[in-house]
């Protein structure tokens, strides 16, 4: 955290160049919150560079009593959350369709070996399933299970109390289980 | 803990906040209910598959060229307000210019009642000096002329 805090103040002194640290650090992470709620690739990277621009021209309002990791998630979280509500991004390309047309290059994009448990059908029923949530449970989901965020962070990310994380995430968890039932 | 209890606890039970003493009893009861096995295995694979969704190989030195090369033309904002009000949270900037604004009211307003300036000197521009006494009371010179028959 005092790392980051030092990029930041390099970065507000007018080392430009020092962002890219920042970038580096996170742009993972946002690509992936990204291709999670996005879907395709392309615009997914493209998002993910509007909400580093976003964070750099905010730089300055950044506070630093929350991690510097959740506040660009928060920055995430409410960006593609725009872009979902204006329809810029078309959320008609499933994730089947997409594996179709790109075939094998997806593939080799998946990182690591799949669990030999897991099925290809079964990760088809789990986006399925995770499409038809709502928007709030989708991103909750997403934070925690894919990204990996503690309840603490989810909940500065959302900007809301450690007790309405964990009841919305197990209301989301068990609405998730209903819905793969039904796919 | 009945086999209800156990049943909405399921899906936490790899969450590194759940509780160890209860995680306990969960491995217990697992030992000794098949159903809650099966909907943990199947959990276990919708939470494998959730994590999977995004992941993906992201090469990094294109994606912060990219980024770096848009950011050089980017402002960066309101450095000035961050260098002066550094310490004030950002809600409290419209109290601040409301109360300043009134500040500036009470002040204007207090001297012109202990001054000779009138509210009328004051928004047209009239000197005390300009002013006469026309049947006992303060007036203009335009209101002179025309008192006098002048136009």
């Amino acid at each position: 955290m005092r790392e980051n805090r030092n990029v930041i103040e390099r970065v507000l002194a007018g080392d430009t160049h020092a962002y890219a640290d920042l970038v580096r650090k996170y742009q993972a992470r946002i690509r992936s919150y990204c291709r999670g709620v996005l879907k395709n690739q392309a615009d997914a990277d493209d998002a993910a560079q509007e909400i580093f621009i976003k964070a750099y021209r905010g730089l300055d309002g950044f506070q630093g009593n929350a991690a510097f990791m959740t506040w660009i998630y928060r920055i995430a979280v409410n960006h593609c959350r725009d872009l979902l509500r204006s329809g810029s991004r078309h959320r008609t390309e499933s994730w089947d369709e997409l594996r179709e047309k790109e075939g094998d290059s997806l593939e080799a994009r998946i990182r690591g070996a799949p669990e030999p448990s897991v099925t290809d059908d079964r990760r088809r029923q789990a986006r399925e399933a995770l499409e038809k949530l709502s928007e709030d449970q989708r991103t909750l989901l997403l934070l925690r299970e894919s990204e990996g965020l503690s309840y603490q962070e989810i909940a500065e990310t959302l900007g809301c109390s450690l007790d309405a994380v964990k009841a919305r995430l197990r209301r989301a968890r068990r609405e998730l289980e209903s819905k793969l039932e039904e796919v | 803990m009945d086999h209800e209890w156990y049943q909405t606890r399921l899906m936490e039970w790899k969450d590194p906040e759940f509780p160890e003493e209860e995680r306990e009893q969960l491995l217990g009861h697992l030992k000794t209910c098949p159903s809650c096995q099966t909907r943990l295995e199947r959990w276990e694979e919708t939470r494998q598959s959730l994590s999977e969704l995004g992941k993906g190989f992201f090469p990094e030195s294109p994606f912060v060229g990219r980024v770096m090369e848009k950011i050089q033309g980017v402002p960066k904002k309101r450095s000035l307000r961050r260098r002066f009000f550094f310490q004030i949270p950002e809600w409290f900037y419209p109290e601040l210019g409301l109360a300043t604004a009134a500040l500036v009211l009470f002040f204007a307003f207090s001297a012109l009642q202990h001054s000779d300036i009138s509210l009328e000197t004051l928004l047209l521009g009239w000197e005390p000096s300009d002013l006469q006494w026309i049947d006992g009371s303060e007036s203009s010179p335009m209101d002179a002329t025309l008192w006098n028959g002048e136009v």
